[in-house]
């Protein structure tokens, strides 16, 4: 299994032989070669990313009014603004909040329901359908269906009430809020994680568990050393999915509390929104927008060294 | 000497060129411009497109275009109130801005100051059979700057009073006109009734409808006491006086205390029949429509400011942004001139003295009789009080509203006055 | 013979009963996935009074079928239903034309500065819509792009569902032999062809989930549509979603709540029919280690 993905000896240091003398000509074919394949995704990602990149950090440096039509150049005041901003002291953890606990629990319960829906029971297949249907919907709808259930006196207290919980203001308690909202879009998304886990899961080699279960594994062991390393490249994926995935807290915040109260339930890329689009400031905005690049970038270089780490077999 | 002609020819025939460039630029001139034809304006609004009132503004637009050839076409394009400013912000900055819409007026300073929005006076002075002194001169304040107005009210709602006089009968308590014969009518016998009422039958007994997310929700109330976050001028924080704190713990108490009035965010709809009483908009009472429960209406209780009739209001507005400000202002002079302001008045409460009529302001509603208009259109003639609006107001209104949801929408506020210090401490940067 | 038959009757009713509370447990676990559902479906057939009534009613009081009709009458929906399609097919198309021959090239061919642009592509992916909104607005009005759908296809199949997609692409050729490769000849005909005749269709799990989560991603927009478009016959179904009002502006929620269980039963009724194929995409055979 294994032995697939390892390149013959004489064929590797050839490669990496012509790698450390680039003037060969079979280096040269190659590169043009890739870069010829590569050129139309980084073309138009450059086109497209880089120059939006770039404007945005210009508009940053600009205090514009739209409604004025008037543009003036501030230099570096609205990063100074960035500092002095009062909300940005609970947008900014908000935001870390998000991204760490929904791109970890939603791993972690993807997991979890995968190895809970991989039994061999009849019907089964029900229970992993239901959980996969939210995935279907928008997020738009999903969220505005979870409006009725969380707001005061909605389908949730009423449930509550049954068990006489008296009432409780879901949407106005802090970090039970966000973790809420955590709550919604993990349901929303959960069954795509939960479904590339389970076929990573069943693409392991019956030998291999067999094998250390003979070697005097119990299934704690088999789970540490087979099952694990086995779907890393699948627990990567879903990661980086539910990452991005954490990113989407914007129509749940837009919809659901508008960022309130105050700004208890805001995200920086909702506070992007707001600023550019409802309260005029696209200067501002710009410079928050920056930030969250910057975040993002540092995002990045932390997966792609876990990559490199974890996932078993990545050369 | 040849020279000397030809140069001097060039330089008249650069001056005349140039003359006939700045002409032809679409000056604001009284009427269209002689080479814009096939003009075609986009207006913005927020009703749905199968509604009555988009389909009033269509055949009235139909009507325009006879009447104006070079505008060949009006689309109107539907989006909602908390899309509005998003989408407003975005397409003024395009190269195909809407050149008109409706506004709230709660963004009235704003637009106006921003210099976003053309001056209409001129062109309705000019228009022949408008009557610029039919409009109401107290109703247009907001959107006037000196001789200058900057956009027209279609639809001035004042805020009304409605109940479900089942409930009310359920909890044995006396209705309005008996209290209004008492000369009981305000807002703190309104507050006990509210308390007897959620005591007796459970049900919620008034709803401010939306007020954690919109304060303005608040006004009826606000207004009676002469309470308001701003002094005229929109310079100075006014939260934390007097008037202010008075209104505001009758309402905390409401809400946190008797448990009579709704709670901050709760998503609630009066006429799904069992609150007690709500404080909306008059053009909402359409959805009284075959309500299975006895209902009634009447002006918002007094205070101790006594009698004051809230209003609020949207104008019809042609930016300055727009490719077609000539024909801008001529539709905006057509739509509401006293012919078509008729029309529209069946819809929406309109502020010429000529319509300001219970008959006129009943329509064609199958809710709404004479009578039970009258004293509402009285008041708003005598009392009737805009919405107070702040230039920055976008970001005063974000600001106003996140304070008061922190400090006052919450159970425990032991002293009103020192948490609407913080309110205004967090307003007052915006207000300049 | 009987003694056996009564006892394998005991055993498997034994194991009937020992697995009550493992479906106790699956019915709790769905319930937080299907109930919003229910409810969703509950509140379409309910008058707005009704479905904000406190208690909550689960089954209406007058089931209201107009809604669903209202729901067509109130905005062009299956022209926007339509939209939304056409922006999957084209973001999905565009996503593959760039990711396969990228995620191809930084797995097999591996020119210089392979890691780097991999790492850029991958900077992409998680830059959420909010940030590049303006820019990107801005540059769609210069294009003449604005209230069209070729803003919201292009840049998020450019700028997310292609990177990802070259991300799963890389993965999917990683781990298949790269003996093919050696044994082709050196002129680029060759090569090309290796990569689209010999190695292509065997990534096809692959493709098929590149072609599902540009899908996903695109179906769950909200922001772009929201901004790039503006007439109502352009308009996508999520932003469609937030539009259901009545003559006042409030929300009719109950042919809000109709509409959404409109855009929800197309997909089902794909995920039903292609749920084999759907998985086996998911399953992404790059998946493997």
């Amino acid at each position: 299994m294994t032995g697939t993905t390892r390149r013959p000896v004489p064929a590797a240091s050839t490669l990496r032989a012509s790698r450390r003398h680039p003037r060969s000509s079979l280096d040269r074919d190659r590169n043009g070669f890739g870069y010829f394949l590569l050129a139309p995704q980084v073309i138009a990602f450059t086109a497209v990313g880089l120059v939006a990149l770039g404007w945005v950090i210009w508009l940053s440096l600009n205090n514009i009014n739209v409604l004025a039509r008037s543009q003036t150049f501030v230099g570096l005041d609205n990063y100074a603004r960035i500092l002095q901003d009062p909300n940005m002291a609970t947008v900014l953890p908000n935001t870390l909040f998000f991204v760490v606990i929904i791109s970890v629990s939603n791993t972690v319960i993807g997991l979890l329901l995968a190895l809970l829906m991989n039994q061999k029971l009849p019907g089964i297949t029900v229970f992993r359908s239901l959980i996969f249907v939210p995935a279907l919907v928008t997020m738009v709808a999903w969220t505005l269906v979870w409006r009725f259930i969380v707001q005061p006196a909605g389908g949730l207290d009423a449930l509550l009430g049954l068990v006489g919980i008296p009432e409780i203001p879901w949407l106005r308690s802090g970090w039970v809020t966000l973790a809420l909202f955590a709550f919604i879009q993990m349901t929303k998304n959960v069954g795509i994680n939960m479904i590339l886990f389970l076929s990573a899961l069943q693409s392991i080699p019956e030998e291999l568990s067999e094998a250390a279960r003979i070697d005097g594994a119990n299934r704690w062991g088999v789970f540490r050393h087979v099952t694990v390393p086995q779907i890393s490249a699948a627990t990567l994926m879903v990661f980086m999915l539910t990452v991005v995935g954490s990113f989407k807290i914007f129509e749940i915040v837009l919809l659901l509390t508008n960022g309130g109260p105050g700004v208890q339930t805001s995200v920086l890329s909702f506070a992007i929104y707001q600023n550019a689009f409802v309260l005029n400031d696209v200067g501002y905005a710009s410079a928050l927008a920056v930030l969250l690049f910057a975040l993002v970038l540092v995002l990045s270089g932390l997966i792609w060294q876990l990559r490199r780490r974890l996932v078993f077999n990545e050369s | 000497m040849r020279t000397r002609r030809s140069i001097v020819a060039l330089g008249l025939a650069a001056v005349t060129a140039a003359g006939l460039l700045a002409g032809c630029s679409g000056a604001a001139a009284p009427s269209s411009s002689p080479t814009e034809s096939n003009i075609h304006l986009r207006f913005i609004l927020w009703v749905p497109q199968d509604s009555p009132q988009i389909k009033a503004f269509q055949s009235i637009a139909k009507d325009f275009e006879k009447v104006y050839p070079a505008v060949t076409d009006v689309s109107f394009e539907t989006t909602t109130v908390p899309q509005l400013t998003a989408l407003l912000t975005t397409q003024l900055a395009s190269s195909n801005p809407p050149d008109m819409s409706w506004l709230p007026v709660e963004d009235s300073t704003q637009f106006i100051s921003a210099g976003a929005l053309l001056d209409v006076a001129p062109t309705l002075k000019a228009t022949k059979g408008y009557d610029y002194n039919d409009l109401t001169p107290r109703l247009q304040s907001r959107w006037q700057k000196g001789d200058a107005l900057y956009g027209v009210p279609f639809s001035t709602g004042p805020m009304v009073m409605f109940y479900n006089k089942d409930v009310w009968n359920k909890a044995g308590v006396p209705d309005p006109s008996t209290l209004m014969s008492q000369g009981k009518w305000t807002w703190s016998e309104f507050a006990s009734i509210a308390k007897t009422i959620k005591d007796k039958t459970g049900d919620l007994a008034y709803d401010p409808n939306g007020y954690a997310l919109d304060w303005t929700r608040l006004l009826p109330l606000l207004d009676a006491y002469g309470a308001a976050p701003w002094n005229d001028s929109a310079t100075k924080c006014t939260a934390d006086q007097a008037p202010m704190v008075k209104a505001m713990t009758l309402f905390h108490d409401m809400v946190f205390t008797d448990k009579s009035a709704t709670q901050p965010g709760q998503t609630t709809n009066f006429f799904s029949g069992s609150i007690g009483a709500a404080t909306l908009f008059l053009s909402s009472s359409s959805n009284l429509a075959g309500v299975p429960y006895g209902w009634g209406m009447v002006r918002t209780p007094d205070g101790p400011k006594g009698t004051v009739q809230a209003m609020g209001q949207s104008s019809i507005v042609a930016y300055a942004a727009g490719k077609h400000p000539a024909a801008s202002k001529a539709f905006l002079a057509f739509l509401t001139n006293p012919e078509n302001g008729k029309k529209l008045a069946q819809y929406f409460p309109p502020t010429r003295k000529s319509l300001l009529n219970p008959e006129t302001i009943v329509g064609t509603s199958t809710i709404l009789t004479p009578e039970l208009v009258k004293p509402i259109v009285d008041s708003s003639l005598k009392n009737g009080q805009l919405f107070p609006v702040a230039k920055d107001a976008a970001n005063v209104a974000n600001a106003l509203n996140q304070a008061l949801t922190q400090d006052v929408y919450t159970p425990d506020v032991p002293d009103m006055k020192a948490a609407l210090t913080k309110v205004c401490d967090a307003i007052q940067p915006y207000l300049k | 013979m009987r003694a056996e038959t009564t006892r394998r009757q005991r055993q498997r009713r034994l194991l009937v009963i020992r697995r009550v509370p493992m479906y106790a447990l699956l019915c709790l676990v769905s319930l937080a996935f299907i109930g919003p559902i229910l409810w969703m479906l509950s509140g379409s057939l309910k008058s707005t009074n009704e479905i904000l009534r406190y208690p909550p009613t689960i089954v209406p009081e007058h089931v209201q079928w107009s809604n669903y009709l209202l729901v067509f009458v109130n905005q062009p929906y299956l022209l926007q239903f339509l939209n939304s399609v056409a922006v999957m097919a084209g973001v999905c198309a565009i996503t593959l034309v760039l990711s396969v021959p990228a995620g191809y090239a930084l797995s097999k061919v591996r020119p210089r500065g392979g890691s780097a642009i991999f790492l850029l592509l991958l900077s992409g992916i998680f830059i959420p819509p909010e940030a590049t909104i303006v820019p990107l607005y801005r540059m769609a009005d210069a294009l003449g792009w604005l209230d069209s759908l070729t803003p919201v296809i292009v840049f998020t199949a450019v700028l997310t569902t292609a990177p990802i997609a070259t991300f799963l692409m890389r993965q999917a050729f990683l781990v298949l032999p790269t003996e093919f490769q050696e044994a082709a000849t050196l002129d680029g005909s060759g090569r090309l062809r290796t990569m689209l005749q010999v190695y292509l269709p065997l990534t096809r799990p692959s493709i098929a989930a590149a072609v599902v989560l540009s899908c996903w991603y695109s179906w769950n927009q909200f922001l772009e549509p929201l901004v790039y478009l503006r007439s109502q016959e352009h308009l996508t179904v999520s932003v469609a979603l937030t539009r259901y009002l009545d003559y006042n502006g409030e929300p009719t929620w109950g042919i809000q709540m109709a509409a959404t269980t409109l855009s929800l039963l197309p997909v089902l009724l794909v995920f039903v029919f292609a749920q084999r194929h759907v998985v086996a995409g998911l399953t992404a055979g790059g998946l493997k280690s």
